[in-house]
């Protein structure tokens, strides 16, 4: 299990050389200016020269992108903003918090609430209920979640007045509501893959021996048949967790949070080259961490894949 | 029954094509044709006379629709709907504007009834301090350093001592002494030298953000303890509104020094002599500062202890905040909300001209446009009062010069191209294109820009072009249009970056612009207009330099190589508490000369 592990970590390096190279690439070779997106609108023909003459803009490409991979390697400096000339990782970590605290929330709501309806559905399947939540389901899936954060605000801050407009305060009041616009997509997803992976499981044999034997329906239920259907259901929460922490920037811009879906947003749009590299390498490398995570986890749920692990 | 009225037919004729909005167009209506006002489009407006009982059978109809609609967030905040037949403060003339600018200016500030202030703007700036690019940077610089001259209020032209007590030319015209004042304190306690002034304006004029501007001085120096001399590098009066600008603020020199040596980005935690004292950013959610009370003018210490300059990306959201009474002041309203805003008793909204005027651009590199005559058509075809009210919801200044309008050497009464569709189609084919050729108009993807040039394109078509939209990604349009000069027809938008009508005017017709990005992108050579803006840009008379402009106007509308269309606003959204609020074009709100007034 161990060198399962080392071998994982080994292979992001070479993610994090090959997002850096493919990003590099696409961010020089797309038009528009730095050095012009950055001054703005009052740009002129000087200005523009020597703020690209400042920032090393005139180099050639290979000059810039080596030049790069020296300082990460070298000096670990993953360069500073050309906006703001604060070091990239500072940027980022600045931010990072916010995005955490949402997606640990997000995820938690449609993680539990998920799995709950799910199993519920799977086992009152052809009743009301089933009928209810499929329908619940559908609904949810179809708002897009920045027009529902939007009314949550209406409703919950402009007339109830319980909760903030804006989101990403200190307090965890200021999240509710963006975790609450963020969830119902994620959970409609889990309900759906939950309802089916518990499906297939009740109807095995196995669950059958467990009532035969005099298993409790509560028991036979979250003890044995949940525990098999899991699989599917995280791995799908690990591939929710890696794009939330990513930075969900449509409820980020919503609830104005400063996340790293919003500076990944402003960095795009003045192609703050640094900026958007970092990024995009800390959020590949979290995603690959979750997902190895992810992985370590189904060896626990499942001792079959464990064993898998260790040959 | 309905009936469809043309605007431009009845109300133009009767009010002579004065500017108006919409809102006032639809009032108008209600007010003079039989019937009930439904709708407008384009340029006619729907007027319906029906039956009562069917009316209101429609409207309950149109009532459970509208709360329906209410619930998707269509109408706000419920306190009150803007637009539509109801009143509504949408939009304001030029007239009505300067005097709101008036009464803000003017009015009695009583002491603020608390301490905290908060200020809304919807993207964060990237510094603080002379690299600043944007309003937002400039809200905050303006909070932290002090100019040697300031100015008055949101009265761009009316400039006032500052950190300068006064200021002379020479004969010349090429040196430019300024008396410093004295017992000015930085926020660290130390006292401001005229080596602190000369030391400050040499690194703002050296700084790649102040290019064009710093090439205009060629030297500062130091004359004595009180005094600091400029050595310009030809005549040139608007020096002094480039001073007065946030980018020509002054720092401390130890300090910036000692920033330096350190590798401290001194952009992010800024020290200077304003009002208020910087006391942390916290990146991407707010920068805050407190009031600094030994401020050098003590006429204007800041009535309000604490200010905090809330960072909030969404407008939408920011305005149902300043509707709660979540801020006090909100820059950087959507048009979409304004209605709704103006309409909201517990929020104002002050509107300025901005520094900048849209514009048609037309790319004489290229045939056809290379002809005079083609380009003439183009403008005559061009209505611009359309434009202005269905691409600009009638809210701004239509702008019948190549510049800003307002700014310095800016003619109100100065006529432009008249709209003639007939005569423009007779101009195109005397140039040999009766039937119109096949074009394109590029634009950038925001719909502040490609809302109006949709507008113009389809009074292009009306002119019997083959003419096509292409919406671009900034980036794109930048590199295409304003860099390589690969366009037909171009809708886009100059910015003076400070405002005197040097600002855009050179850049935009000099031929030595004409390889510039984002300078003379129309390509225009012409001799008679390069003398004219040489001269207009050395003179030091300003009745001069205002004839000067005049011609340059009259050759740029015979020769059409730009269209202006409409100079835009600058707005700030404010609670009703607030007092001494005005707009601002260039983001410079004093908010040491506001107060906080509950009821």
């Amino acid at each position: 299990m161990g060198r399962y592990i080392i071998r994982r970590l080994l292979q992001l390096i070479f993610v994090v050389f090959g997002i850096s190279f493919i990003l590099f690439t696409i961010l020089s070779l797309t038009p528009g200016d730095p050095a012009t997106l950055i001054l703005g609108e009052a740009a002129t023909a000087e200005s523009i020269a020597a703020k690209r003459a400042e920032l090393g803009l005139d180099d050639p490409f290979f000059v810039r992108y080596f030049s790069y991979l020296y300082n990460i390697f070298a000096h670990g400096d993953f360069g500073n903003s050309y906006r703001s000339g604060m070091p990239v990782f500072k940027e980022v970590f600045t931010r990072f918090p916010n995005t955490l605290k949402l997606a640990l929330l997000t995820i938690t709501i449609s993680a539990v609430l998920g799995i709950l309806f799910g199993v519920l559905s799977a086992v009152k399947q052809y009743t009301w209920i089933d009928n209810a939540t499929l329908a619940f389901t559908l609904l949810i899936t179809s708002v897009p979640s920045f027009w529902l954060g939007l009314m949550l605000i209406i409703l919950f801050a402009v007339q109830l007045g319980w909760l903030p407009v804006s989101g990403g305060t200190d307090s965890i009041r200021g999240f509710i509501l963006p975790a609450i616009a963020g969830s119902v997509g994620y959970m409609a997803n889990t309900i759906r893959q939950t309802r089916t992976s518990m499906l297939d499981v009740i109807h095995s044999d196995y669950i059958t021996m467990a009532r035969a034997k005099g298993c409790n329906e509560k028991t036979v239920t979250f003890k044995h048949a949940l525990r098999n259907a899991l699989l599917p259901v995280v791995t799908l929460i690990g591939i929710n967790i890696g794009w939330q922490l990513g930075g969900t920037i449509i409820i980020e811009q919503v609830f104005t949070i400063s996340g790293i879906g919003t500076l990944m947003i402003t960095s795009v749009r003045s192609k703050d080259i640094p900026v958007v590299l970092g990024c995009v390498t800390f959020v590949a490398l979290l995603a690959s961490l979750i997902n190895l995570a992810t992985d370590i986890l189904y060896a626990y749920i499942d001792p079959r894949v464990k064993s898998s692990y260790t040959k | 029954m309905e009936t469809r009225i043309s605007k431009s037919a009845q109300y133009f004729n009767e009010h002579q094509r004065t500017i108006c909005t919409k809102t006032q167009l639809q009032k108008w209506f209600t007010e003079n044709i039989t019937g009930t006002f439904i709708s407008s489009e384009d340029s006619d407006f729907m007027v319906e006379t029906e039956e009562p009982a069917m009316k209101k059978i429609k409207s309950a109809v149109a009532l459970v629709l509208g709360v329906t609609l209410l619930a998707a967030g269509c109408s706000g905040s419920g306190k009150g709907s803007g637009g539509g037949t109801e009143s509504s403060s949408s939009g304001t003339t030029a007239a009505e504007l300067d005097t709101s600018q008036e009464k803000s200016v003017h009015t009695e500030v009583q002491d603020a009834t608390k301490d905290d202030f908060v200020f809304t703007i919807i993207s964060e700036p990237a510094n603080i301090g002379q690299e600043v690019t944007n309003n937002n940077g400039r809200l905050c610089t303006i909070q932290v350093y002090d100019s040697l001259i300031k100015e008055n209020g949101g009265d761009r032209t009316d400039l006032l001592p500052n950190l300068a007590t006064e200021w002379e030319f020479s004969e010349d015209g090429k040196t430019l002494t300024f008396t410093i004042k004295d017992g000015v304190k930085f926020h660290n306690g130390d006292t401001m030298t005229a080596e602190d002034v000369a030391f400050s304006l040499d690194h703002a004029r050296k700084l790649s953000t102040n290019a064009s501007t710093g090439n205009i001085i060629e030297d500062v120096q130091v004359v004595d303890d009180s005094h600091v001399a400029l050595t310009l590098a030809y005549p040139y009066k608007p020096i002094l509104n480039i001073i007065a600008q946030p980018q020509y603020c002054i720092y401390n020199k130890a300090y910036t020094e000692k920033c330096e040596s350190e590798g401290t980005v001194m952009d992010r935690c800024p020290m200077g002599t304003g009002p208020y004292k910087f006391v942390n950013w916290v990146s991407g959610e707010e920068i805050n500062f407190e009031r600094f009370d030994d401020y050098h003018d003590q006429d204007h210490v800041a009535k309000m202890k604490n200010l905090k300059v809330k960072i909030m990306t969404d407008a939408t959201t920011a305005a149902l905040a300043i509707e709660n009474g979540e801020c006090d002041a909100f820059l950087g309203v959507n048009t979409a909300d304004m209605p709704r805003l103006d309409a909201n008793e517990d929020t104002i909204i002050y509107r300025t001209t901005s520094t900048g005027y849209h514009l048609l651009t037309l790319n004489t590199r290229k045939a056809p446009f290379d002809n005079q005559k083609v380009r003439q058509a183009i403008a005559k075809a061009i209505n611009v009062e359309e434009v202005f009210v269905g691409g600009h919801d009638g809210i701004g200044w239509i702008t019948t010069q190549p510049i800003t309008y307002g700014i310095f050497g800016y003619d109100k009464n100065f006529e432009a191209m008249p709209y003639d569709l007939e005569g423009a189609k007779q101009l195109l084919a005397e140039a040999g294109y009766p039937d119109g050729f096949k074009c394109t108009l590029k634009v950038k993807q925001d719909s502040y820009y490609s809302t109006p040039a949709q507008i113009c394109v389809e009074q292009l078509r009306k002119l019997g072009l083959d003419i096509d939209i292409k919406i671009q990604e900034t980036g794109t349009y930048d590199t295409e249009v304003d860099t390589n000069f690969d366009y037909d027809i171009a809708y886009e938008m100059t910015v003076a970056q400070y405002p005197d009508a040097d600002a855009t005017v050179f850049m935009r017709l000099h031929s030595s612009c004409i390889n510039s990005p984002k300078g003379n992108v129309a390509g225009a050579v012409n001799e008679d207009l390069d003398k004219l803006i040489e001269e207009a840009r050395y003179e030091l008379d300003d009745e001069k330099r205002l004839e000067l402009y005049r011609e340059i106007s009259e050759i740029n509308k015979e020769e059409s190589y730009y269209i202006p269309l409409v100079t835009s606003t600058n707005s700030v959204v404010v609670r009703k508490e607030v007092q001494g609020a005005y707009a601002h074009g260039g983001g410079q709100y004093r908010i040491s000369d506001w107060s906080y007034v509950a009821e």
